[in-house]
């Protein structure tokens, strides 16, 4: 219901509020032109939060089903982490056509609405990886399985590598001559990009591999051979949709502070991960169904 | 000295197969299909739960080793409790 009402407003806003002014120049397209390749892009984005919502529902309606079961706390942090972030796809979407809208209105309105943009791009993933490495965490520590050091430290290295590389795009276009100065892409003092933005994102990033890693563990390792082949879908869907989460944070991040991207690429990226985050989904529906099943019979 | 009920036996052998479920799976099939509760399951109902369980995990599963392989793990639990009592 809460899906059909956020996509219909999305819609309703992209093809009522007039085209983006900085879109049209930029990609020499006219503004017809720019409805239909904005509809083009949204139709498919509609399919992904259906399969979002979809995959949370059916969570959630697993975790009503085992009322006073020990491991239902450690079920509902998930549910409330995968919930958080399909909540967050048409509400970041529904801010941006509405931010950029108010910027056609007021040219001066450039930085805060860049400021507004990035900060709600962080705020979802963070506390909605928060959610759900509290809820892998406290469902591994319920099976009493422990995390493999060899696998810690590729973990930690994959996650170094990403980092390095991360800090590498985002301060190579910034002076840093000058730690107060706002003039790059981010319209922020260097210093509070470090600290507000590179940091956190660094941090959301960590515990979501930390969670995506802790539900595979628990994925292959839970007791059970039935019960285990269903929680398998769920704790590989939620680490897909995570991966897919952190590439797509890390593409926009970066594309953000990079001087042009082409249409084409543009496109081709959003959909590719779009795609590999509506089959993490997919994967937490079938096997959020499967635990229901369990429950049901 | 083993204080363990018939009702925890069966749970034991179904953890294996269904995990941190297993309790409330075999407290529904008692409930439901016996109108028993759970801690009141005796040998005797062995065999009409069997039946039933059978049942449920063919809704679940289509791995038909895997159920014969689960049912016939409980039907040894008959076994062992005449052995207790033969030892008692």
């Amino acid at each position: 219901m809460h899906y059909f009402a956020l996509t219909a407003l999305f819609l309703f806003l992209v093809m009522l509020l007039p085209a983006s002014q900085t879109a049209v120049p930029a990609y020499d397209i006219a503004a017809l032109q720019h409805k239909a390749l904005v509809l083009l892009y949204v139709l498919p984005l509609a399919v992904i939060w259906f399969t979002a919502f979809y995959g949370y529902s059916l969570l959630r309606t697993y975790v009503s089903k085992l009322h006073t079961a020990p491991e239902r706390a450690g079920f509902a942090w998930l549910v409330h982490g995968s919930g958080w972030l399909a909540y967050g796809l048409p509400i970041t979407a529904i801010m941006a056509v509405v931010v950029h809208f108010y910027l056609g209105n007021n040219p001066d309105f450039t930085e805060t609405a860049v400021i507004i943009k990035n900060y709600t791009l962080l705020v979802v993933p963070l506390i909605g990886f928060s959610l759900i490495s509290t809820g892998a965490r406290m469902l591994t520590s319920r099976s009493h399985i422990h995390l493999n050091r060899v696998t810690m430290i590729s973990v930690s290295a994959m996650f170094v590598t990403l980092g390095l590389l991360y800090c590498y795009s985002s301060l190579r276009n910034f002076d840093v001559t000058s730690l107060s100065s706002s003039n790059n892409p981010l319209f922020l003092p260097i210093w509070l990009v470090v600290v507000t933005i590179v940091i956190p994102y660094l941090y959301t990033w960590f515990i979501g591999l930390l969670a995506a890693y802790e539900l595979i563990l628990l994925a292959q390792q839970s007791s059970g051979i039935l019960y285990r082949q269903a929680l398998k879908y769920v704790g590989y869907g939620v680490a897909v949709v995570i991966i897919s989460s952190i590439t797509l944070q890390y593409v926009n991040s970066v594309n953000s502070l990079a001087d042009e991207v082409s249409l084409y690429t543009a496109f081709t990226a959003a959909y590719s991960i779009g795609i590999i985050t509506a089959l993490g989904y997919l994967l937490m529906a079938l096997g959020a169904t499967k635990l229901i099943r369990i429950e049901r019979v | 000295m083993n204080h363990m009920s018939f009702y925890d036996d069966v749970v034991q052998v179904t953890h294996v197969y269904l995990g941190p479920a297993a309790d409330r799976f075999i407290a529904r099939q008692v409930h439901n299909h016996l109108h028993k509760q759970p801690a009141d399951l005796t040998q005797d109902d062995l065999g009409k739960l069997i039946d039933w369980i059978k049942v449920a995990v063919g809704m679940l599963t289509e791995d038909s080793e895997l159920i014969e392989e689960y049912t016939s793990e409980l039907k040894k639990l008959s076994c062992t409790t005449a052995e207790k009592k033969g030892n008692a």
